[in-house]
């Protein structure tokens, strides 16, 4: 079993372990080397050298896609914050392979592998996001970035068929993912916890923390307890952050609009931390700043489902459309405003668009802030 | 042209008879043949009620799509046939005189359109190597009509011309790397090529041999509808000839032709800017007929040089234009991205525009770009659609001097 493999806790059935073996496959030092050496754009290589990757590429991309046709379940049952991911960096390279292949695909005249390898992209940034927690997320955001990138660059070149095949691969989260993902960082949040409380010296070393890193006092404090003391702050810690989760729970079933203001309250209120060790990490402050993430991959997700089904309105009847409710009757409307997404047709182009947080410039699919006016 | 008098002469046959007799007897070794064929598998009322549809779809409508994918399915066997004419040498059979007729022609331009519904479809579908085969198919086709016969061929040729262009526009970011690759090299050899002259020439040698015919049937040409009554005037002076002077008059024109065809020769050696002045001036020369009958002949039965040569300019130049295009989308296909400039471009030697005389003119507008030659005084700009500027491409220049007989109202240039 490979280093990669070894650190991952192997589930047998889940698509996580064939996404695992895609990654070490595509992990070694020439691979990476084969990779940080292709031509940029505009270069004379450019598409030839992407060519010659994906080729070499094949087995991984066969076991990523039987990876994404099963289930894909982390493999850590309570992760800690410890836990590693070595396979996360690997998973962004596979995510650039799918944008390599697609790019490659649609020169040679094969926008249905395109289409396919862009879904994929779409499929392991799902499959990502919902398993895991804070570091998973933070790389599902840079595999929708990259694929919705993609996605604009070719998407004028996807036939109808393409474009169904990618928009039925946007799927927004569900507020259950978050509230599982919640759940999982704090219960991982706990083992942390009183894996420190049992031993403080080796804990923190072995998470990499430096004495420098704490307040000597802090530090002093803690060592200075007895281990019962310990584990009772860390029980008394664990029923403070179930608390502060089941009140970002009750939000978060609430309607998209209503997500941020009220987590914003949640933020402004002083988490609990593990006493007597005040740097620690406070999972409580990721509660707003991962629906606002969501929310915007969710913006984005419902902006990209609608230029698919713009464009395939233009295959059908030969030209864009005047209005948005044209190309879609049903998903104008973006639920987190309560106001139709806008649509703007100049010739034979279009923007299609979302105000940004602040209303001061323009989200549109690829997440590029454009100035106003 | 003798062969736009002709036209008014067709039968009365169902479109398919007269198709087939165009034919006569297959010899299965000319394309002609097979375009023939492809012509009449188009006149069949399932193909024609399919493509009324098209026609009843244009952009924005809801059939806009489907209806050319049906369309394209019920005529697909012309494709293999258009596929196998295009493998073989194209000849128009059965040019001989001033009697030949073509019927074909409208059926021709039928073909042409048939590919654009075709591509639309397997673009579609998402076969875009097959859509590039058929674009390149329908390029081969249009040059091949365009140059197995007379002018007429040349006519209706570039109007396919303008439908495969038509198509090559709407999906030019669709087309695949190895189908710009393909059409690059057919552009060059198209290129190195002036088969419009032989064209031209073929023309003008079918015309030597009806201005005797002329004489023995002047009923031909009398059976024009606009013709006027001056011109009417004149044919009756025909009638009352005696052989001789008819002999004499059939020199004095085929003298004319003759010389026509040695300096058209020299007009296209020369650079493109000056083919429709050169041509224009050949055209000139038929003012110097004394006579007001040997002009009449000479402007009826000779091609419209300078129009033609308006014609082949255009058609060269949007030949180079899309050569650029597919360097152009080669190099995005390569690279990523649009160049910045021509000077980008691996081919310098297809940046220069002969027509305009300098580049072609190129864009950059964020993912898209615009392409176009500056053209000449008479076409206007020329692009990979070509648009005719109000009041361009008709005369390329007015007479320095008339003959005195027109001011008398005799003939008709």
């Amino acid at each position: 079993m490979s280093m990669l493999l070894a650190m991952v806790i192997v589930c047998s059935s889940t698509g996580y372990e064939d996404l695992v073996q895609a990654a070490e496959l595509i992990g070694s030092p020439a691979f990476r080397q084969m990779e940080a050496v292709l031509p940029k754009l505009g270069e004379r290589t450019w598409l030839e050298q992407r060519r010659q990757i994906v080729a070499k590429a094949d087995k991984a991309m066969a076991l990523l896609r039987s990876g994404l046709q099963k289930p894909v379940m982390d493999p850590h049952p309570v992760p800690r914050l410890d836990t590693p991911y070595p396979e996360l960096v690997n998973f962004r390279t596979l995510s650039r392979l799918l944008c390599y292949e697609a790019d490659v695909r649609i020169a040679d005249g094969n926008p249905n592998a395109s289409a396919d390898a862009i879904a994929d992209g779409f499929s392991l940034a799902s499959a990502v996001l919902n398993t895991g927690g804070d570091l998973h997320t933070v790389t599902a955001e840079q595999i929708y970035d990259r694929t919705f990138a993609c996605l604009e660059r070719i998407k004028w070149q996807l036939t109808p068929k393409d474009l169904d095949t990618v928009s039925s691969a946007l799927k927004t989260p569900t507020p259950s993912i978050l509230i599982t993902k919640i759940d999982g960082i704090c219960k991982g949040a706990v083992e942390t916890a009183k894996q420190i409380a049992d031993d403080p010296d080796k804990e923190l070393a072995f998470m990499g923390f430096k004495e420098a890193d704490f307040a000597p006092e802090v530090l002093a404090t803690w060592r200075a307890l007895k281990i019962e003391d310990r584990r009772t702050r860390v029980t008394e810690y664990a029923k403070a952050l179930a608390s502060a989760e089941d009140r970002c729970s009750r939000i978060l079933s609430l309607s998209e609009a209503l997500w941020l203001e009220s987590l914003n309250v949640i933020s402004e209120e002083s988490g609990p931390e593990i006493p007597g060790a005040t740097n620690l990490w406070n999972p409580t402050s990721i509660f707003p700043s991962f629906p606002k993430l969501i929310a915007e991959l969710n913006t984005r997700i419902r902006l990209a489902r609608l230029e698919c089904s713009v464009l395939r309105y233009r295959w059908v009847t030969g030209a864009l459309p005047a209005t948005l409710t044209q190309a879609s009757p049903s998903e104008t409307r973006n639920p987190q405003t309560n106001k139709d997404f806008n649509y703007e047709l100049r010739g034979k182009r279009y923007s299609l668009w979302v105000p940004s947080f602040h209303g001061k410039a323009r989200v549109s699919m690829t997440g590029v802030i454009l100035e106003d006016g | 042209m003798i062969t736009l008098l002709v036209l008014n002469l067709l039968l009365q046959q169902d479109s398919t008879s007269q198709l087939r007799s165009v034919i006569g007897t297959p010899t299965g070794r000319n394309g002609y043949e097979e375009y023939i064929n492809a012509a009449i598998e188009l006149q069949k009322p399932e193909f024609e009620d399919a493509y009324r549809l098209v026609l009843k779809s244009p952009p924005g409508a809801d059939t806009f799509l489907s209806s050319r994918i049906k369309a394209a399915n019920v005529g697909l066997k012309a494709k293999s046939m258009i596929l196998a004419g295009n493998a073989k040498p194209v000849a128009r059979p059965g040019i001989a005189d001033l009697k030949t007729v073509f019927p074909e022609m409208a059926y021709l331009r039928m073909v042409s359109r048939y590919f654009a519904v075709l591509v639309c479809k397997e673009f579609s579908e998402g076969r875009y190597v097959e859509a590039g085969d058929s674009i390149l198919a329908s390029l081969v086709y249009s040059q091949n009509v365009s140059h197995a016969g007379v002018v007429l061929n040349y006519l209706v040729g570039t109007a396919g011309l303008g439908n495969v262009l038509q198509s090559i526009d709407e999906y030019l970011n669709l087309v695949p790397l190895s189908t710009w690759k393909k059409i690059v090299k057919y552009c060059d050899d198209a290129l190195a090529t002036k088969e419009f002259v032989d064209v031209i020439k073929r023309e003008l040698a079918i015309s030597r041999v009806s201005v005797e015919q002329f004489f023995n049937q002047p009923d031909l040409v009398m059976s024009m509808e606009d013709m006027s009554q001056e011109d009417k005037d004149l044919l009756d002076r025909v009638k009352a000839l005696t052989p001789q002077q008819k002999q004499l008059m059939v020199q004095s024109v085929r003298a004319s032709m003759d010389s026509a065809l040695t300096k058209l020769q020299d007009v296209f050696s020369k650079n493109e800017s000056g083919w429709p002045e050169g041509m224009a001036m050949i055209e000139n020369d038929r003012w110097q007929h004394k006579d007001p009958l040997a002009y009449f002949l000479s402007s009826v039965l000779e091609p419209s040089f300078s129009n033609v040569a308006i014609m082949a300019v255009r058609n060269r130049a949007q030949l180079r234009v899309l050569r650029l295009h597919g360097l152009i989308q080669s190099y995005r296909w390569e690279r990523g991205v649009l160049p910045k400039s021509l000077k980008d471009l691996p081919r310098q030697d297809a940046v220069t525009d002969p027509l305009g005389n300098g580049e072609f003119q190129y864009t950059l507008q964020g993912d898209t770009y615009d392409l176009f030659s500056k053209g000449h005084s008479a076409t206007g700009p020329i692009g990979l659609v070509y648009k005719r500027p109000a009041g361009k491409g008709e005369d390329v220049m007015p007479p320095e001097q008339s003959p005195s007989y027109l001011a008398n109202g005799l003939g008709t240039p």
